[in-house]
């Protein structure tokens, strides 16, 4: 009875173990900030990543189907096609924090597959002087 | 101010009552001394009293529009409905912390309360570990969140000055949704009721009282908490399906598989204790079980709170972080010291007769829903070590998640159906074939059947997953059909009712097993609705006025763009007609909306819903010239019965939680119920 229980918690936990690598290799991306990716470029080349990174105030545009911006990050920016499938989240928007996933193109563009942008449950309150105060300069609570 | 003064002074009263507690009861124990005992039990009806006004002083706050509070401000405005005041209390990190306490220390009491006159030498550490947990959240709602904080105005001298602003910011208006106002609290109260199971755990290790009693006072809570759990966990998919418009319910997310994670050991734990109440097996399992959903409820705070795992869901916030880890840490630390110290208290009262019996489906369906919740966190948390240890961080995708989980979901399903046809110690061969001929020759039959349904109602075969699927869910219903049939023609022999009321009086007398019954087949109506995603359709259309395109089996047609505006938001509409073989059956208006106060987009997503499939119309936007809309259309088959198999889970458990009747005809129900099964 024992050994058959044994066999069978092992080969169980075999298969789970095998399904997680199968599932991992293919699902798996690197998140790098746009700084990140200017130190390894070169050695990316296509492969498939998760670019994160702000978008820049006034990049967003759209080029007939595709949506195109710029997303930046400690200094260092890249250009990205978005040419997935689904509706652009209604957070995206300049300045927010985006990650998107897809990969290079030899021009140096990158193209992206999905994407996603920081929910914005909690944004700093940011009051400026009006009549009541008109000594306080804008400042904003530290919320959490 | 007044008002901000007290809720302060009551979040301080409460965190050294909680203290007090624990000594009273501690000692009380020690010395076994029943009025320090019943102190203990006092303080923690007086600790519910402190939280309990310290909540109702934010909401207050929030009712009154005190925007001197920084809360206040922050989330909520004065033109804003009053529901969404009321659920603006846990909209943010300080106020949702503090409903986490409120819940905790509302089951403290209930515990205590349901527990005060049966003398249960559990009960002064079950507190002290209520407590203990409650101490930690009351130091963070005291000292590092704390909602009673007011705005502070720099001057452009650079000094600083109590200050309010005229409006507050309002609540964000994706959380302006009916689904997203109750789903904290479901999802809290979910999470947080698993510790009273594991209170009374650790004060039965402690104690050494580890035969069934402590599962046994808890049982009525821990199917709560699982309900709860689930409800939750599946109104945080109905909202994302209803207002995120990517047309999915379920993205394998850091957050969502928070929540998953403690109702996967919740589930094993639920199932396990039967054995332990039956034969006394399966005692490490199930000490182990409760910790780990007690320890993974906490820690999906921790991500859901600390930004430690970045997510779209992440609200960063890092103050905590390292409190969270510290505790959670210490505790996992304590917990399991406490189960080894223990482990000569937990061996099993008997052995496992046969890999055909009850006992054994029970153990591979404990393996399995662990396997689950260990994949299911080592695929979220990677992406930290991953970065801790090679500096680079590597997120593992939804493709992880599915062909794990998925194979996983399919031996699950077969065991919800085959479990209960065994039989404990060892099910006879003649048994076997009674019992499973029917659900599995009908299914395997059902095979084909499902073949041809799937290209003529959804315009593609099944693959292989979802076949499988399908098939299960038929063996699963027909095992279902087979036990309430068996049951109620055996009690129709003693009693003279017609079939539906001997149904009926079979579940009230049998209610933990039939009621389970219900619960499983919600379970197959969840599972067929998963199954519905292997057939969805999807596409993109750039449409004028008048323009159509096609998606499935409709032609969608604009017929007019409309734009309105008032104080609160700008939205843009659209009207579609929506045709099958050139028939108008009906119009749908997707919507955009512009708020703002928050500078915010936001898409009212169309859904025409129907048993067989969901229409999905996204309006995502107009063309460059503004003549044209962009519309993303979605046919989402089977999408209903996600939402239905959760009522008739609801339903189910409602069922398990009837008080049982004392049945007048011993022999008819045990012929009804030949091997009692039953969940909880």
């Amino acid at each position: 009875m024992q050994a058959r229980i044994i066999i069978g918690i092992t080969v169980i936990v075999g298969l789970v173990a095998y399904l997680s690598f199968l599932g991992f290799e293919e699902g798996k991306a690197y998140y790098l900030t746009c700084d990140e990716v200017a130190e390894r470029q070169s050695e990316l080349g296509e492969s498939r990543i998760k670019l994160a990174g702000n978008v820049v105030q006034g990049s967003i545009a759209r080029d007939g189907d595709i949506l195109k911006f710029v997303l930046e990050y400690e200094g260092h920016s890249f250009p990205v096609r978005y040419v997935g499938m689904d509706p652009v989240p209604d957070t995206f928007k300049d300045g927010v924090e985006a990650v998107v996933d897809g990969q290079f193109s030899p021009d140096g563009t990158f193209t992206g597959q999905t994407i996603q942008a920081k929910c914005a449950s909690k944004y700093e309150a940011e009051y400026g002087p009006d009549e009541e105060h008109p000594d306080e300069v804008q400042m904003d609570q530290p919320t959490a | 101010m007044l008002l901000a003064d007290i809720g302060n002074f009551a979040l301080i009263v409460a965190f050294v009552l909680a203290f007090f507690t624990i000594a009273a009861s501690l000692l009380g124990a020690r010395r076994l001394d029943p009025r320090l005992m019943a102190v203990g039990e006092r303080g923690v009806y007086g600790v519910t009293l402190a939280v309990g006004v310290a909540m109702f002083a934010v909401w207050g706050l929030i009712l009154s529009d005190d925007f001197a509070n920084a809360y206040v401000a922050g989330h909520s405005n004065a033109d804003m409905p009053l529901h969404y005041k009321i659920g603006s209390l846990w909209a943010g990190q300080e106020g949702s912390l503090l409903l986490w306490t409120f819940t905790l220390v509302a089951f403290s009491a209930a515990a205590v309360y349901t527990q005060r006159k049966k003398h249960n030498r559990l009960l002064p550490y079950a507190i002290t570990v209520m407590m203990g947990t409650t101490a930690f959240f009351l130091f963070l709602n005291n000292f590092r969140t704390n909602p009673f904080d007011n705005l502070v105005g720099i001057t452009q001298s650079g000094g600083e000055v109590a200050w309010a602003p005229q409006d507050g910011k309002g609540l964000n208006p994706l959380l302006q949704h009916w689904a997203m106002v109750i789903h904290p609290p479901i999802l809290y109260i979910g999470y947080i009721g698993f510790i009273i199971p594991f209170a009374f755990c650790i004060a039965a290790l402690w104690t050494r009282q580890l035969g069934s009693s402590w599962v046994s006072t808890v049982r009525r809570f821990t199917l709560i908490s699982w309900i709860f759990l689930a409800t939750g966990i599946l109104l945080g998919g109905k909202w994302a399906y209803m207002e995120l418009g990517w047309g999915g319910y379920w993205a394998w997310d850091p957050v969502e598989n928070a929540s998953l994670m403690p109702w996967l050991t919740g589930t094993a734990f639920l199932h396990s204790v039967i054995v332990q109440e039956k034969r006394g097996m399966l005692k490490v399992w199930n000490v182990s079980l409760i910790s780990l959903t007690y320890l993974l409820g906490i820690l999906g705070t921790f991500l859901t709170r600390s930004g430690v795992v970045s997510s779209v869901h992440s609200f960063a916030q890092s103050n905590i972080g390292w409190d969270f880890g510290i505790f959670l840490i210490l505790s996992t630390l304590c917990t399991a010291g406490m189960i080894i110290w223990r482990l000569p208290y937990l061996r099993s009262e008997s052995r496992l007769d046969s890999m055909i019996s009850r006992e054994s489906g029970f153990l591979f369906n404990n393996l399995l829903l662990l396997a689950a919740a260990l994949s299911v966190l080592f695929g979220t948390v990677f992406p930290i070590f991953s970065e801790m240890i090679t500096g680079r961080n590597v997120s593992v995708g939804q493709a992880y998640f599915n062909k794990i989980e998925i194979p996983i979901g399919m031996v699950l399903l077969f065991l919800t159906g085959a479990g209960p046809l065994l039989a404990y110690r060892k099910t006879s061969t003649s048994s076997l074939r009674k019992n499973f001929t029917m659900p599995i020759a009908l299914s395997l039959v059902s095979a084909p059947l499902y073949f041809v349904a799937g290209q003529t109602v959804f315009g593609k075969a099944p693959g292989m997953w979802a076949m499988i699927s399908l098939v299960l869910c038929t063996f699963v219903t027909l095992t279902i059909v087979q036990e309430f049939h068996k049951g109620t023609r055996a009690r129709i022999r003693h009693h003279s009712e017609n079939y539906l009321t001997a149904m009926v009086n079979l579940t009230r007398r049998n209610n933990r097993r039939y009621g389970g019954y219900v619960v499983h087949f919600g379970i197959v109506l969840l599972f067929l609705g998963f199954t519905g995603q292997a057939f969805t359709k999807e596409t993109r259309g750039v449409l004028g006025i008048g323009e159509e395109m096609r998606v499935g089996r409709y032609e969608l047609r604009v017929d007019e763009m409309t734009e309105r505006e008032n104080p609160n938001y700008w939205s843009g509409t659209l009207s579609v007609a929506v045709s099958q073989n050139g028939r108008e059956l009906f119009r749908m208006n997707p919507e955009k909306r512009f708020y703002f106060a928050s500078e915010q987009p936001s898409t009212e997503v169309s859904i025409a819903r129907q048993l067989r499939e969901d229409l999905y119309l996204v309006y995502a936007g107009a063309n460059e010239d503004q003549t044209k809309a962009v519309i993303q259309a979605y046919v989402n088959p089977l999408v209903a019965w996600v939402w239905i198999g959760g009522l008739v889970m609801i339903f189910g458990t409602a069922i398990c939680l009837l008080p049982a009747l004392k049945s007048s005809s011993r022999a008819a129900d045990d012929d009804a119920a030949r091997s009692t099964v039953e969940v909880g």
